[in-house]
C-alpha cells in the first residue's frame, strides 16, 4: 500500500507533490516512446525525480489525453509526449476493452509497480483527465461512456493501492462524475484537482475536491524545461 | 602505527590479529577479504582525469538510483520475511570487486560478500573450467569466503560491455533455511560448520542469462523450503538484471571511462570523507569491555573488550583479551565479520552523513582482532551465530564511539547503543500458502534505539544491522509463516531509564493454531545486557526467553475475558494459567501446539545519563502512555505524583532526589577502595569453562585491575 493521503499531510512538515512527470523523464534522458516501451523505465524515472525533489508523493502519469488515446484518438507527440496535434477517437470501446487498452494498462502497472517499490514512504497518485476535459478528447456530448471509463481507471488504481487520485482540467474545472466519486470513496481514495487555467482551493472544494491546507500540490505539470533555478518556485 | 599505539599497545605473539584465523581453503581465500581497495586501473585513471566534482556527483546518484531501485524491487518480488522486511543488501561494485554503492536496508552487508567477486577475478576467469562471460550468474553464501553465515545468499553478475568487464552486480540477504540440523537456518545447537546446511564460496549457477535447472535442482534438494528457496533466487537474479541494464544504459549514455572512474572516485572520496571527519575527533585511547553470557544452548561468560586508538586521521580498532573460540557452539565470528559489524555504528552514527557508504569510508580505519578467539575464529567450528557474536563489537563501539565523540563537533551522533538483547523464535512449518516456511517475523526489525545526549531514544526503531528496515505487515507475517501473531506493542517497564531513556521494542505474541509448527529460538543476553545505559543511564534490560505453555488462551477467548498479553503483565498477574517457562533463549526445535504463547523481542535499549535529571513532566508522559509504572516513577526517577490528579509534586519531588543524591555520596567509595574489593570478587567456575583464565583470558596470572593495560 501507498501511504493514504491522509497520513501524509498528517506528517510534521506537511507535504509536498510537485507534478513532475516529463522533467523526470527528461532528467533520466527517458524518451516518451521508451516510458511508453518500458515501464520500468518510467518508474525508474519517476522515483529519481522524486528522491530529487525530495517529494512526499509522485503521480503515475500525466497526459491528458491518456484515455482518448486508449480508445484510438490519433495522437502526434514530440519527444517527451508533448501532443502537437490530436484526432478525437472516431469508434469508443468498451470499458473492458478500454481498460487493456495499452496507455491505461501501462499506467496502471506503473502505479503498482511504484506502490510495491515505493511501499509506505510516500504516496502514490493515480492520474485521471478531468471530467470536462476528458468529454471534450472524446468529442462526446453523452457522459456515460466517459463515466465508465473514469471508473475503469479509478478501479485499476484502487486495486493497484495508491494513496489519492488526481484529476487534471485543460477546460474549466467540472465536479467529478457522482459514480466516480463514489467508487473513489469506496476505496477511499480523496480526489484533487490540477487544473491548467489555476483554480482557487475555494473552487476546487466547491466542486467536490479534496483540499488540504498541509499539501502542497503543484497547479499543473513543471515544464520540462524549467530551468533549475525556477524548480521550487513552478513546484 | 601511530605513537599511541606504539606506545600502549603490546600484540601477543602466537596470534593472528589484521586477517581471518584460517588459512586458504576451496573457493576461500582470507587474503583476498582483509587487504582492502584494489589497485587503481588504467581505464578508471583515464575516466577520473576527465571527470569535474559535479561529473562525480551526477553519476553517484545514478548508480545510487540504481541500486535504491534495485532494493525496493528485490524486497518486492521475495517471499522471504527477512529480504521482505529489509535484511538485504544490491550493490554495484568496480570490476575489481570493491563494493561502490548500495541499496541496503541494512549497513551491515556493505562491506561483505566482495571477496568472492575477487575470487572468481584471480581464480577461475582464467581457469578454462571455469571462465567468465558475460551473462554469467554466481551464487555464494559461505560465510569463509567472506560473507556472514549461510543464511545470507547473495548472487553476482558480471556486467560486460563490448567484451570488457566494466563492473559487478550482487544482489542478496537473509533468506533463512539452509538445510542445517535446525529448520530455519539457525542452528542453535551446531557444533561444527557441517551442521550448518550447505555452503557454497562460489558457484557459478547460469549461464547466458539463465539459471541452470541442474544447478538449482541440487541447490532447492538441500533445504527444506525448495518454493522459496527457488522464489528467492529467481528474484535476485531478475533484481540482477535490473541493475546490469540500468548500469549498461548509463555506460551507452556518458562512455566507459567516465562511468568507471567515477566509481573509484567515489570510493576515494569516501576515504577522504573519513579522514577529514577523523581529524576533527581528540586523539586518544578508548575502551569498553562487554560479557557475553551464552553459548548456544547453556549459559556461560566470554569477554569482548574493544580499545580503539584515535591518532590524527587514522583509528585502529584492537580487539585483545578476547574469549577463546568455542567448539560447544555457533557463537563465533571471523575477522572480515567483526570489522563489517562495527561498520553499522561507524556508518550510522560516527561517519554520519559521509555517504554513500562503502569500502573507502573504511580505509582509515585498521581491525586487529585477536585470532583464534570466538571474535575471529578458525574454519571448522560452527559460525552461525556469528551475527550476534560480532555485534558484540559494534555494542563495545558504540560506547567508545560515544565518549569520542561527546568532546568534538560532532557530539549530534551521542547515541546508547541501539538494542541487541536477543531473543530470537524461528517458527518453521507449513503456512497458509501450503508451502513450507521456516523463518522469523519482522518484529526482528523493532529493537529499542538508544537514549541520546538530547533526547529519548526511539521506540521499535529498525533492525539492529542498519535503520531501513520495516517490520512488516502481522496480516502478511500470519499468511507466510505457520503460527499467527496475537498481539504487537510496546511494553511496560521495558527499557533502560535515563535523563533521556531508552527506546522499548516491539513486543509480539504469538500463538499457535493448529499441530505441525515447530519453533527454535536463538539469541544470548539472558542474564547479562548488553544495551549499556550511557553516562549514567540505566542499561536495557536482559531479554531471556519467555514461553507459556499448554496456557487456557483459547478458553479465555471463546469465554470473552479481556486479555493483558504484555510481557510486563502476564508475569506479573499471571492471568493465563499455564506453565511458564523463562529460560536461555538459545533452543533447538520443538513442536508447538495450539495455546501455547511465544512472547518476543529483541531488546530494549539504555538510557542517557542520570535518571535524576530526567524532567519529572516526561516521566509523568511515561506514565500516561504505559511505558512504565507508578513504582518506576516514584523508586527509579524519584518523582512524587499525585495518583489522582496525576500532577507532580515538585517540592516531595525535589526532596526525594535530594535525599537520593545523599544516599549515594553515603554509598559511594573512593576508587581505590572500590577496586581493592572489586578484585576479590570472580564469577562462580561453572560459567567459566568458555572464558579462558580468569580475569585475563589470554594471560595466566596477569593481575592488573584492568584488561587492555599490558605494560
Amino acid at each position: 500500500m501507498s501511504l493514504p493521503l491522509d497520513r501524509l499531510v498528517a506528517r510534521k512538515s506537511g507535504a509536498c507533490v510537485p507534478i513532475a512527470f516529463r522533467i523526470a523523464l527528461k532528467l533520466d534522458q527517458v524518451s516518451w516512446d521508451e516510458a511508453c516501451e518500458d515501464v520500468g523505465l518510467a518508474v525508474f524515472a519517476l522515483r529519481n525525480a522524486q528522491k530529487m525533489f525530495k517529494a512526499d508523493g509522485l503521480v503515475n502519469w500525466f497526459d491528458t489525453w491518456l484515455e482518448a488515446e486508449a480508445c484510438g484518438a490519433k495522437i502526434t507527440r514530440g519527444p517527451l509526449g508533448d501532443v502537437t496535434s490530436a484526432a478525437p477517437p472516431t469508434a469508443l470501446p468498451d470499458a473492458a476493452a478500454f481498460t487493456i487498452a495499452p496507455p491505461i494498462a501501462r499506467a496502471a502497472d506503473i502505479a503498482r509497480r511504484l506502490v510495491a517499490e515505493t511501499r509506505e514512504d510516500s504516496t502514490v497518485i493515480g492520474y485521471l483527465t478531468g471530467p470536462a476535459t476528458l468529454l471534450k478528447h472524446l468529442n462526446i456530448d453523452e457522459t456515460q461512456r466517459a463515466v465508465d471509463y473514469s471508473l475503469a481507471l479509478v478501479k485499476l488504481y484502487g486495486e493497484a493501492g495508491v494513496g489519492a487520485l488526481l484529476f487534471a482540467e485543460e477546460e474549466a474545472p467540472a465536479r467529478p462524475f457522482d459514480a466516480v466519486a463514489n467508487l473513489a470513496g469506496y476505496y477511499n481514495l480523496p480526489m484533487l484537482l490540477a487544473a491548467r487555467g489555476g483554480v482557487t482551493p475555494e473552487q476546487a472544494k466547491a466542486l467536490g475536491y479534496r483540499v488540504e491546507s498541509r499539501l502542497r500540490i503543484s497547479g499543473w505539470e513543471i515544464a520540462p524545461d524549467t530551468a533549475p533555478d525556477s524548480l521550487i518556485g513552478a513546484a | 602505527m601511530g605513537k599511541l599505539f606504539d606506545q600502549h599497545a603490546h600484540l601477543f605473539p602466537g596470534f593472528v590479529y589484521e586477517k581471518d584465523a584460517y588459512g586458504k581453503r576451496a573457493g576461500c581465500d582470507p587474503d583476498l577479504i582483509c587487504h582492502g581497495l584494489e589497485p587503481i586501473t588504467d581505464i578508471e585513471r583515464e575516466g577520473m582525469a576527465g571527470l569535474s566534482d559535479i561529473d562525480v556527483d551526477l553519476i553517484e546518484h545514478k548508480l545510487s538510483s540504481i541500486v535504491e531501485e534495485a532494493r525496493d524491487v528485490y524486497m518486492a518480488l521475495s517471499i522471504s520475511e527477512g529480504i521482505i522486511t529489509g535484511d538485504m543488501n544490491c550493490g554495484l561494485f568496480t570490476a575489481s570487486g570493491d563494493p561502490v554503492v548500495v541499496g541496503t536496508g541494512i549497513y551491515f552487508h556493505t562491506l561483505l560478500n566482495n571477496a568472492q567477486l575477487k575470487y572468481i577475478n584471480k581464480y577461475y576467469v582464467d581457469d578454462p573450467t571455469v571462465g567468465l562471460a558475460d551473462g554469467d550468474i554466481f551464487f555464494f553464501n559461505e560465510e569463509l569466503a567472506g560473507g556472514v553465515h549461510n543464511l545470507d545468499m547473495f548472487s553476482a553478475m558480471p556486467i560486460f560491455y563490448q567484451g570488457k568487464l566494466l563492473a559487478w552486480a550482487e544482489v542478496g540477504g537473509h533468506q533463512g533455511e539452509t538445510g542445517s540440523i535446525t529448520p530455519g537456518g539457525f542452528a542453535p545447537t551446531a557444533k561444527s560448520r557441517y551442521e550448518e546446511g550447505i555452503h557454497i564460496p562460489c558457484m557459478r549457477i547460469g549461464r547466458n542469462f539463465q539459471l541452470s535447472r541442474d544447478v538449482l535442482d541440487f541447490m532447492t534438494g538441500s533445504v527444506r523450503n525448495p518454493f522459496v528457496f527457488e522464489a528467492d533466487l529467481k528474484s535476485r537474479v531478475a533484481t540482477l538484471f535490473q541493475i546490469r541494464n540500468r548500469f549498461v544504459r548509463e555506460v551507452e549514455r556518458r562512455g566507459v571511462a567516465p562511468v568507471v572512474g567515477a566509481m573509484r572516485k567515489i570510493l576515494i572520496k569516501g576515504e577522504a570523507n573519513a579522514r577529514t571527519r577523523l581529524r576533527s575527533i581528540n586523539d586518544g585511547i578508548f575502551r569498553h569491555v562487554l560479557f557475553n553470557d551464552e553459548h548456544g544452548t547453556f549459559f556461560g561468560l566470554t569477554r569482548i573488550p574493544v580499545t580503539v586508538f584515535k591518532e590524527d586521521d587514522t583509528l585502529t580498532v584492537l580487539l585483545q583479551g578476547v574469549s577463546p573460540e568455542s567448539g560447544d557452539g555457533p557463537f563465533n565470528s571471523s575477522w572480515h565479520l567483526t570489522r563489517a559489524a562495527t561498520a553499522v555504528y561507524l556508518f550510522s552514527y560516527f561517519f554520519r552523513g559521509l555517504l554513500p557508504a562503502n569500502a573507502g569510508l573504511l580505509e582509515p580505519v585498521r581491525y586487529l582482532v585477536e585470532g583464534p578467539s570466538i571474535m575471529n575464529s578458525t574454519d571448522e567450528i560452527a559460525h552461525g551465530l556469528a551475527n550476534q557474536t560480532c555485534a558484540f563489537a559494534t555494542q563495545n563501539l558504540y560506547m567508545v564511539g560515544a565518549k569520542m565523540l561527546y568532546a568534538s563537533p560532532h557530539r549530534e551522533a551521542v547515541q546508547a547503543p541501539q538494542s541487541r538483547n536477543y531473543s530470537l523464535p524461528i517458527f518453521a512449518g507449513i503456512n497458509r500458502r501450503n508451502y513450507f516456511a521456516a523463518n522469523f517475523t519482522g518484529t526482528t526489525n523493532a529493537g529499542g534505539g538508544g537514549g541520546r545526549y538530547d533526547m529519548d531514544g526511539e521506540h521499535a526503531l529498525g533492525f539492529y544491522w542498519g535503520p531501513w528496515t520495516d517490520a512488516g505487515e502481522v496480516e502478511e507475517h500470519d499468511e507466510r509463516l505457520s503460527p499467527i501473531i496475537l498481539a504487537r506493542h510496546l511494553d511496560k517497564n521495558f527499557h533502560g531509564y535515563g535523563k533521556y531513556r531508552g527506546g522499548t521494542p516491539l513486543l509480539e505474541v504469538t500463538t499457535v493454531c493448529a499441530d505441525g509448527c515447530r519453533m527454535s529460538s536463538w539469541g544470548s543476553c539472558d542474564k547479562v545486557t548488553f544495551n549499556f545505559g550511557l553516562f549514567g543511564g540505566y542499561a536495557g534490560p536482559p531479554n531471556p526467553r519467555f514461553v507459556i505453555r499448554d496456557s487456557d488462551l483459547f478458553a479465555q477467548i471463546k469465554a470473552g475475558k479481556e486479555l493483558s498479553l504484555g510481557q510486563y503483565a502476564l508475569l506479573t498477574e499471571r492471568s493465563l494459567k499455564g506453565k511458564y517457562e523463562v529460560t536461555s533463549s538459545s533452543k533447538d526445535a520443538a513442536p508447538f501446539r495450539p495455546g501455547d504463547l511465544i512472547v518476543h523481542s529483541v531488546g530494549a535499549s539504555g538510557g542517557y545519563g542520570d535518571v535524576l535529571e530526567r524532567d519529572p513532566a516526561l516521566v509523568v508522559k511515561d506514565l500516561t502512555d504505559g511505558l512504565i509504572t507508578q513504582d518506576v516513577a516514584l523508586k527509579i526517577y524519584r518523582v512524587a505524583i499525585n495518583p489522582q490528579t496525576g500532577l507532580v509534586d515538585q517540592k516531595k519531588t525535589e526532596q526525594l532526589r535530594t535525599a537520593a543524591r545523599k544516599e549515594r555520596l553515603r554509598k559511594g567509595k573512593n576508587f581505590d577502595q572500590f577496586i581493592a574489593s572489586w578484585r576479590k570478587l570472580s564469577p562462580p567456575k561453572d560459567i567459566l569453562h568458555h572464558y579462558g583464565h580468569w580475569p585475563e583470558p589470554r594471560l595466566p596470572k596477569y593481575d592488573k585491575p584492568f584488561w587492555g593495560l599490558y605494560g
